[in-house]
């Protein structure tokens, strides 16, 4: 076709795809209606739940997040306290929020449906929080000195310096941690929607009920079902809202890309993106902004004559006062809540099975080690290929973005029946893998960014010395993305302990399979004896292993990765 | 009368638990319309005196007075041009330039009128809604600068403004501060620059205060009276950069 200008040519082909795709959702469909089995004719009513859901959650922690991180960042004394703080609430897995969920929220309600929503919610929210507030912080202490002066020496306070300087440079790293979050969320979806404290158990309609539920009857057929919907939602959010969000979040960087390196894309997604959904987008989020400002105008008014009235001083002391009155109210009323449950926790003897601990914290840590090793065998490589090859990139990029995008929560009763059946290894092979799962993607898409961050001077430069293959991976590859290999190990274990508790405790087909670990030994105290001491013990070893460890072994590789591996432009 | 006094300051910090002066009893006066240029090899505590002079950083001892009153907090009168720029990467040049002005609380009509003044006079008409990593390095100190000028400060802080500019147009914006300088439209009345070159310093100030390495004291001040436009080629001109070398060196 070469008389047709390519980009004609593009939109026709395109425009054929969309067509083909439609006939084919046709057919679907059809099929679909005539023969989907009746359990599964609530699922976009189950979809809709696990959204409202997660974006309940969402909300809370971006809310959560940007005050948390600011305040972390921006005073002294708040950072040697919610530091620490944010470091074990991020390595507390989502089961060990359970106790707080059922205790609190559930009771409170006294086991109505909204206290279950809200419990549920929370435990939501515990597995997005942290690494956004984490994000918030990074990015507030890492403004460029100049800048910080330069708003300051304007006498720039308050909520403008907020509005102009924090919140815009905080973007990009929030924009990215949502997905993160987001991802995060849908992965323990299936442990937060049924909450179980031994005997009782309160169980939400979602996606992720439903998934567990087919696990626990050992319908395959529908957990390809649920799965199917929780795919076709992740990818339809990616490129409504994720896609065009991080494109337009780069504006919010200080470097300006190197001059012809633009992110690969595909280029067919990228032409339906431009055909359809970034025009309306657009122009969907200008309107609404427009509107937002009508309604802003007023009430931005009302605040400066507020703020230029001979009380304010005296309105901002007493506002000022009742909100601190209100934090410490909620801070004590939470300390004597938490105090009463300890102590009503150690008026139970210790449970025999605490002894199991230590020994089970070992065989944990044994199988996250061997997950780490898989995971380094293939992403270094994978990384080195994809970073270094922009054919190879183009082509697998959008594959292994999908495939990130699958909450292998969900596929982990399918990889126990192929592995226990089909596989030698048994319930180990499959927890080993799950936790492969949980840990993977953050080093892999870690190792690719540093791949690519080393400097096409230095590659050009030790290439033109004309070296072997071999030494140029072993002099500039390797030593160039040691610390995104650092950091992308530290969020991996973070995924690998979290991924762990629900990996070696499955229910399928009415049996319930195990592999001994902390991850079991938690699972059984939460979903079996519903023993809370027992609970708190397994989590305190487990937070002391992992916090430990960041201490003594990731704390000092990043110390030393940022100082001799670190390329300086 | 002077409108900004520098009385005998220090100032030291603690790192690693060691007592770092890094200025000693510094003191010198800036004249209303006067051009002050301060010189001093690196890491002697240039930056750190401007900071305090804006109210960004306090002096350990001593005080500085702006029109006899002690600078407090950050001060009003004064603003800042950086030598990375400081701009914000995600704001246009106007919102950029309006920045100040919104902190002031004026009214958004008025912000634009007052921002487009002074992106005029710096020659950037046309670019208010480009963003700065679209502009040449240049461009974006003409941008700090309309930015500094807009909030109609008397005294304008230079932190080696054309240090990261190349040689030419490093050249013509010092012309153009020298304009703007003298120009009787603008409120602007002295100016302190920072500066570690020799012949700029001799080139634009009236005054040049050479100060040591760290600890830095004021070694020497010295009055520049050639008359302007002036010309790096003259005697009188490479007599008074020789004799600022001899002090440093």
């Amino acid at each position: 076709m070469g008389f047709i200008p390519s980009k004609v040519e593009g939109r026709i082909k395109t425009g054929l795809a969309i067509a083909a795709a439609l006939i084919l959702l046709l057919f679907a469909t059809r099929y679909a209606l005539t023969h989907i089995p009746d359990e599964a004719r609530k699922l976009p009513y189950f979809a809709f739940c696990s959204f409202s859901r997660m974006l309940a959650a969402y909300i809370l922690s971006l809310t959560f997040a940007l005050t948390y991180g600011y305040a972390a960042a921006t005073r002294k004394w708040a950072e040697k306290v919610l530091l620490p703080a944010l470091d074990i609430l991020q390595s507390v897995p989502v089961l060990g929020f359970f106790p707080v969920a059922v205790g609190f929220f559930i009771l409170l309600f006294r086991g109505e449906r909204v206290g279950i929503e809200l419990a549920s919610v929370f435990l939501i929210f515990t597995s997005q929080a942290w690494n956004m507030a984490f994000g918030v912080y990074e990015s507030t202490t890492t403004i460029p000195k100049d800048i910080l002066r330069a708003t300051a020496s304007y006498g720039t306070r308050g909520w403008l310096k907020f509005k102009r300087l924090y919140f815009p440079a905080s973007l990009p790293k929030l924009v990215y941690n949502s997905m993160m979050s987001w991802a995060g969320g849908w992965y323990f979806l299936m442990a937060c929607e049924i909450i179980a404290l031994g005997a009782r158990r309160f169980t939400l309609p979602g996606l992720g009920s439903f998934l567990l539920d087919s696990s626990d009857k050992g319908r395959v057929d529908l957990i390809f079902l649920g799965l199917a919907v929780l795919i076709l939602i992740i990818v339809a959010l990616d490129a409504l809202f994720w896609g065009p969000l991080t494109s337009w979040a780069k504006k919010f960087t200080y470097q300006m890309a190197p001059a012809g390196q633009t992110t690969p894309q595909s280029v067919w997604l990228s032409q339906i993106k431009d055909m359809f959904i970034l025009f309306r987008f657009n122009r969907g989020w200008v309107a609404l902004l427009r509107l937002a400002g009508i309604v802003n105008q007023p009430i931005k008014n009302l605040i400066r004559r507020v703020e230029n009235s001979r009380a304010w001083p005296r309105i901002k002391r007493a506002l000022r006062g009742i909100s601190l009155a209100i934090l410490a109210a909620g801070a004590l009323y939470g300390t004597y809540w938490a105090l009463q449950g300890l102590m009503r926790l150690f008026s139970h003897p210790i449970p025999s099975e605490a002894k199991a601990i230590p020994l089970s914290i070992l065989a944990s840590f044994l199988r996250l080690a061997m997950a780490y090793i898989l995971c380094l065998a293939w992403t270094v490589p994978t990384a080195v290929l994809i970073g270094e090859n922009e054919r190879v990139s183009r082509f697998l990029m959008p594959l292994i973005q999908v495939t990130a995008s699958i909450p292998a929560t969900a596929l982990f009763p399918l990889i126990v029946v192929v592995v226990v059946h089909h596989l030698w290894g048994g319930m180990n092979l499959a927890s080993i893998l799950l936790i492969l799962t949980g840990m993977q993607w953050y080093v892999l898409f870690n190792l690719i960014a540093g791949v690519r961050a080393i400097p096409a001077d230095l590659k050009e430069a030790v290439r033109s010395f004309g070296v072997s293959r071999w030494s140029y991976l072993r002099r500039v590859l390797l030593p160039g993305i040691f610390p995104s290999l650092i950091t992308g190990s530290i969020t991996g274990w973070g995924g690998g302990w979290n991924a762990l508790i629900v990996s070696e405790y499955l229910r399928f087909q009415g049996k319930t399979r195990t592999a001994f670990g902390i991850g079991m030994l938690l699972d059984k105290a939460t979903y079996e004896t519903g023993n809370s001491l027992m609970i708190l013990l397994c989590l305190v070893g487990m937070i002391m292993v992992i916090v430990l460890m960041n201490q003594l072994l990731w704390r000092k590789l990043y110390a030393k990765a940022s100082t001799k591996y670190i390329i300086e432009l | 009368m002077v409108l900004l006094e520098v009385k005998d300051i220090s100032r030291s910090f603690t790192e690693d638990s060691k007592r770092i002066t890094i200025i000693e009893k510094v003191g010198f006066g800036v004249s209303p319309e006067e051009f002050v240029c301060v010189i001093g090899p690196s890491g002697c505590g240039k930056s750190t005196l401007l900071r305090m002079i804006a109210g960004l950083d306090k002096p350990t001892t001593g005080e500085i007075l702006y029109r006899d009153d002690p600078i407090k907090e950050i001060n009003l009168h004064t603003a800042i041009v950086f030598q990375s720029f400081a701009l914000l990467p995600w704001l246009t040049v106007m919102q950029n330039v309006c920045l100040g002005l919104e902190a002031r609380g004026i009214s958004p009509k008025e912000r634009i009128k007052r921002a487009e003044i002074y992106i005029d006079k710096v020659g950037l008409e046309g670019f208010e809604e480009a963003y700065p990593r679209e502009l040449s390095g240049g461009m974006k100190q003409r941008v700090g600068l309309a930015r500094a000028l807009a909030v109609e400060p008397e005294l304008l802080l230079m932190d080696e403004p054309f240090s990261a500019l190349d040689a030419l147009t490093a050249e013509n914006l010092r012309e153009e501060v020298i304009d703007l300088w003298q120009d009787e439209s603008l409120q602007l009345s002295a100016i302190v620059m920072v500066t570690h070159s020799i012949e700029e310093a001799v080139y634009l100030a009236d005054r040049v205060v050479v100060m040591s390495s760290r600890p830095s004291k004021v070694i020497s001040d010295v009055p520049i009276e050639l008359p302007r436009p002036r010309n790096r080629r003259e005697t009188a001109f490479n007599n008074i950069t020789d004799e600022i070398y001899s002090l440093i060196v």
